[in-house]
């Protein structure tokens, strides 16, 4: 138990009996819902937590062929919620997190009660069959050419030290990184994990009901894709929020939390 | 703006909360050929191609707001042309009278970018190269290892094939070409010390003819076993035997006391005498025994034991007999 706490970085607050489940997403960590969360920490048990390879997490578990798929991430949510013994878990995802719980759900149905989806997307590229993704692979590449640029250590990451991952220069130096994730093989793999993903065939199997929120002008993930997903989804149901942009929970906290908490008390 | 503001060497925008641009500068219209016109009230979305876009919402705009600040960050903004430029833009959030702007500034780096790239390719070619030399590495061991192995298997059939030259096949004991081997050693550590004496018996199975006629080839090969057997066990360590002919042993020993040397023989001849055959009734031997002496070779040791041995038939066989005696 000690080990998942360090391994995926886990906070577990609030004294609710119901337990929220946040996880991040691409590029994030669970920082990120710091403007959420305590507004929820009165009425539940909020676990927040990285996932293997982001954030705080221990790199030492880094494994490039796990973590190359969202099975990868999927196994990492369903270790911590046998771990901690969840029961009935209120997933919250952003971003391809949603995805994640929805994998995790359908693996063990009965541990989840509801998958709220924040910004969520089935499948990022444009495919053969006339599903409009947003992306086409070449703007894939293109992306994780410039992630690359982006992370100001990747120089020194020589692929002897990438191949062994978990070494302690690797944890010291991020606090000197200006992003989160600090390791640019692991960034490139969780980019490629989520943009390559495409779990439209498992929508069918999903038994929970979902809250899809969809920003209005989000630019990574189209209205079209918000509205597919609420038609494949069988117990969904999507509001578009004012919230523009792809990060409402950063944005817009306020209608977040206010369409969260309607969802959950509600279920409107 | 302050003139000089408008004419900094770095471009210079500030955004409000929701990415939409307040203010240019000059320098920042100039490196991407817009006027101040074509910019006012456009989110920062209209200057970025999609993948710039998610780097920009993935990156920038939650580092910005979680972290107030961001540091040479990376990212392509289009001209009017539609062409991407690279620039390394830092930002800082404010707060003024309540409302969130961003402070932003842009340092092209085509030529940084450049350097970048060629540094980029470098390690990637080093990459490659280092894989390439662990894999070389890997296979040389792999290499290694299967001589190591061969040569072990090697040997392990080698020491078979030395056992199988030197041990008689029917008996398991040595045969007459390991004998040789051990005689001429014993001869050669005697004229170098002089004082190592070593003796001979010759042993023959009296009447053996008669056994295979009587009872069949497999009971005659029965009784050669046995009886190596027991020769074997019953002479010191330091000796050996060997089987010499078909029905024929010899022992090599060490020089014995002439007393504790004709016990020996006497205790082969008697033991096997008393051996309870299943099929045979009674086998009996004889022994001639040979000591070496000053002058002896190979030959003359083993003629005289062949004489004492011819003796001992001669006398009635199942007996023993020392040369030196006679």
């Amino acid at each position: 138990m000690t080990d998942i706490m360090k391994k995926n970085n886990i906070t577990i607050l609030g004294k609710g009996e119901k337990t929220l489940l946040f996880g991040h997403g691409f590029g994030c960590e669970k920082n990120m819902w710091r403007y959420i969360t305590p507004a929820f920490e009165k009425d539940y048990q909020v676990v927040l937590f990285d996932y293997v390879g982001s954030g705080g997490s221990d790199l030492s578990y880094y494994d490039s062929s796990k973590y190359s798929t969202l099975d990868g991430y999927k196994q990492d949510v369903l270790d911590i919620v046998e771990a901690l013994n969840l029961k009935e878990v209120i997933f919250v995802g952003h971003s391809v997190s949603s995805m994640i719980g929805l994998l995790s759900e359908i693996e063990k149905p009965d541990s989840f009660k509801k998958l709220i989806m924040i910004g969520p997307s089935p499948c990022y590229l444009n495919t053969k069959d006339g599903y409009k993704g947003g992306f086409d692979e070449s703007d894939v590449n293109d992306l994780l050419e410039m992630m690359e640029m982006n992370f100001s250590g990747w120089a020194s990451y020589m692929a002897p030290i990438g191949m062994h991952q978990g070494k302690d220069t690797v944890q010291t130096k991020e606090l000197e990184q200006t992003f989160n994730s600090n390791n640019p093989n692991m960034a490139r793999e969780f980019a490629e994990a989520t943009f390559f993903s495409d779990c439209r065939k498992k929508l069918s199997l999903s038994k929970v009901p979902t809250l899809i929120m969809q920003c209005s002008e989000d630019s990574i993930v189209p209205l079209e894709v918000g509205e597919y997903l609420n038609e494949h989804l069988e117990h969904s149901i999507m509001h578009v929020m004012n919230a523009k942009g792809h990060y409402p929970h950063i944005s817009n906290p306020e209608e977040t939390i206010g369409m969260i908490k309607r969802y959950l008390n509600d279920g409107i | 703006m302050e003139e000089r503001l408008e004419n900094a060497p770095c471009g210079y925008l500030v955004l409000n909360h929701d990415s939409y641009v307040i203010e240019v500068n000059d320098t920042f219209l100039a490196q991407l050929d817009f006027t101040r016109e074509e910019t006012k009230g456009k989110h920062i979305e209209w200057f970025l191609k999609p993948v710039n876009r998610i780097l920009f919402h993935s990156y920038f705009y939650p580092t910005i707001n979680l972290e107030k600040e961001i540091s040479e960050f990376f990212i392509k903004f289009k001209n009017k042309n539609g062409i991407e430029v690279p620039f390394l833009m830092s930002a800082r959030q404010f707060k003024e009278n309540d409302k969130i702007i961003i402070d932003c500034i842009l340092l092209p780096m085509s030529k940084r970018l450049d350097y970048e790239l060629e540094l980029r390719n470098t390690k990637i070619q080093m990459e490659q190269a280092y894989l390439e030399k662990e894999a070389a590495l890997t296979k040389l061991r792999d290499i290694y290892q299967e001589i190591e192995n061969k040569q072990q298997e090697l040997l392990k059939v080698n020491e078979k094939l030395i056992n199988l030259s030197n041990t008689d096949q029917l008996t398991g004991i040595p045969n007459r070409r390991l004998f040789e081997m051990k005689l001429k050693e014993q001869i050669v550590r005697y004229s170098t010390d002089g004082k190592i004496k070593f003796c001979l018996f010759m042993i023959d199975i009296d009447h053996f003819k008669k056994v295979n006629d009587k009872y069949g080839h497999t009971t005659g090969d029965d009784v050669l076993i046995n009886i190596a057997q027991m020769i074997q066990e019953l002479i010191p360590v330091e000796g050996m035997v060997a089987r010499y002919g078909g029905e024929e042993f010899i022992v090599i020993l060490p020089y014995l006391q002439e007393k504790e040397m004709l016990k020996t023989a006497q205790k082969i001849n008697q033991s096997i005498e008393k051996i309870n055959w299943v099929k045979v009734d009674s086998v009996t031997v004889s022994v001639g025994i040979s000591t070496f002496e000053k002058g002896d070779t190979r030959d003359s040791i083993i003629e005289r034991a062949d004489l004492a041995l011819y003796k001992a038939k001669k006398n009635g066989r199942n007996q023993v007999v020392n040369f030196s005696n006679q």
